[in-house]
């Protein structure tokens, strides 16, 4: 029963069609290298904390800004990603590399800054993602992944590098959810034939939202309920 | 099928360098896993990730079309063969860690010219290149570690050897810009670097140190007073 309405309800997101952005409106490049750069200056920041060397530091900077970007280009198979074409994006996280590594300790302090920039991001790297994939020609239920995926691949990189739990995958507060309430926000606005600029808006603001609102109140995704009281019990001894 | 009198215009790294480099790379690697009791599947996985992992991850990204490690039979084989003898042989291997660790660094060298040429080759810019050289040089031993479930050896403090890959790559990068010397040259040069300073750094004991650690002691030169906090 449930499984019939589950194919039912794919095979009828299956039949919809999403126009392809109009490349009229795209978002300003300089965004991509804002969204970079922050993303790096996190990756560096975790990784200065975590006892990593400066090499380790830079690497773990790169991963983090450009990761989330190269592994959707990747996913598209569309040519080389954006970071190695054009060298601002590396440039820019080398150098945030180089200041996380001088200022690790001022910066200690900034620290709720530094999330609230990069909560202000995360719709950037949704709409990128999710208007690259309709480019290609997905359909929308891929866009939506490629635009999560495109979110939060680098954050993903840089807890694998760190050796710390993937913070994506844990209960905490919105993250991916977020990125996905966005890129469904983008698909909704384009099936209403809204413009392209409204879906772009309506992305960042329910993205970056969700993830500045569950920040704010204590928002906490769900932990799995477990069904049978032995699994229950069993990871607490 | 050496000719006599080379001609140094069109003498380049030759083709079985890259081989070379990925058969090392997996004897390495077998010879952590075996160390660390990995069952035959574990040590052809790891001798496979760090023998093959710099190249899969540039070629990935370059969108060269299937990986030339699947359509050259030669490197799974010598992949193969290296994770057998690290399976049966560790001990031996183990015991002979200097060769093998020389065998390495050249090997290092010859990745961070297949890296850089690999990026210069599609025009990519300077520093793409410099990326893609270090990534193609060390990716395999990353790769290594997140498979074995240890936290990344190349990244911590240790004994300099990603920063080798590094300068290797800045120094390709350079000259292949700056000086229009014959190819062959260039890479020579660069193996050269690249081996000597992974060598230098073994011998003389060069080890990186945590940054957190360089960001307080410069802190801590900046504001005397300050010390005492955190």
């Amino acid at each position: 029963m449930v499984g019939a309405t589950l194919a039912l309800l794919a095979s009828a997101i299956h039949t919809v069609e999403v126009q392809p952005p109009n490349n009229l409106f795209n978002l300003p490049s300089f965004l991509e290298i804002v969204a970079v750069t922050t993303g790096a200056l996190t990756g560096a920041l975790h990784a200065t904390h975590r006892k990593l060397d400066p090499m380790g530091v830079m690497v773990v900077a790169i991963c983090t800004g450009v990761g989330g970007g190269a592994i959707r280009d990747v996913l598209l198979n569309s040519g080389i990603p954006t970071f190695l074409v054009s060298p601002t994006l590396l440039a820019n996280a080398i150098l945030a590399a180089a200041v996380a590594t001088l200022f690790a300790r001022p910066m200690r302090h900034f620290t709720p800054v530094m999330s609230i920039v990069d909560t202000l991001v995360i719709g950037v790297w949704v709409v990128i993602g999710v208007q690259k994939a309709l480019l290609v020609g997905l359909n929308p239920t891929a866009a939506m992944f490629v635009g999560v995926v495109a979110c939060s691949g680098g954050s993903l990189l840089r807890d694998l590098l760190c050796k710390t739990k993937p913070e994506v995958l844990q209960p905490g507060t919105f993250f991916a959810a977020a990125a996905l309430a966005g890129a469904g926000a983008y698909i909704a606005c384009a099936l209403l034939g809204a413009p392209t600029w409204v879906s772009i808006t309506a992305t960042m603001v329910i993205a970056t939202g969700l993830r500045a609102a569950s920040a704010i109140f204590g928002w906490e995704t769900p932990v799995a309920p477990v069904l049978s009281e032995a699994a229950a019990v069993a990871p607490s001894t | 099928m050496i000719p006599l009198a080379i001609d140094l215009a069109t003498l380049t790294l030759p083709n079985w360098a890259a081989l070379a480099a990925v058969i090392t790379g997996s004897l390495v690697g077998a010879e952590f896993a075996a160390q660390r009791g990995f069952d035959p599947i574990g040590v052809f996985g790891l001798a496979f990730a760090q023998g093959l992992g710099g190249l899969m991850i540039l070629e990935l990204l370059l969108l060269n079309g299937t990986p030339q490690f699947l359509s050259d039979p030669r490197y799974l084989i010598g992949t193969a063969i290296a994770s057998i003898a690290g399976f049966f042989f560790a001990g031996v291997l183990t015991r002979s860690r200097r060769i093998l660790m020389t065998l390495d660094a050249l090997s290092m060298g010859f990745l961070v010219c297949v890296g850089v040429d690999a990026a210069l080759t599609v025009q990519l810019p300077m520093i793409s290149a410099m990326f893609l050289g270090t990534l193609t040089a060390t990716g395999g031993i990353v790769l290594r570690d997140l498979l074995a479930g240890t936290a990344p050896s190349l990244l911590r403090p240790g004994v300099l050897v990603g920063v080798a890959a590094l300068l290797g790559s800045v120094f390709y990068v350079l000259l292949a810009h700056f000086v229009s010397w014959p190819q062959g040259i260039e890479q020579l040069l660069t193996v050269t670097v690249v081996f000597s300073l992974r060598l230098l750094a073994a011998w003389r004991g060069w080890r990186t140190r945590p940054t957190s650690e360089l960001s307080d002691q410069l802190w801590d030169r900046l504001t005397p007073s300050s010390s005492s906090d955190s």
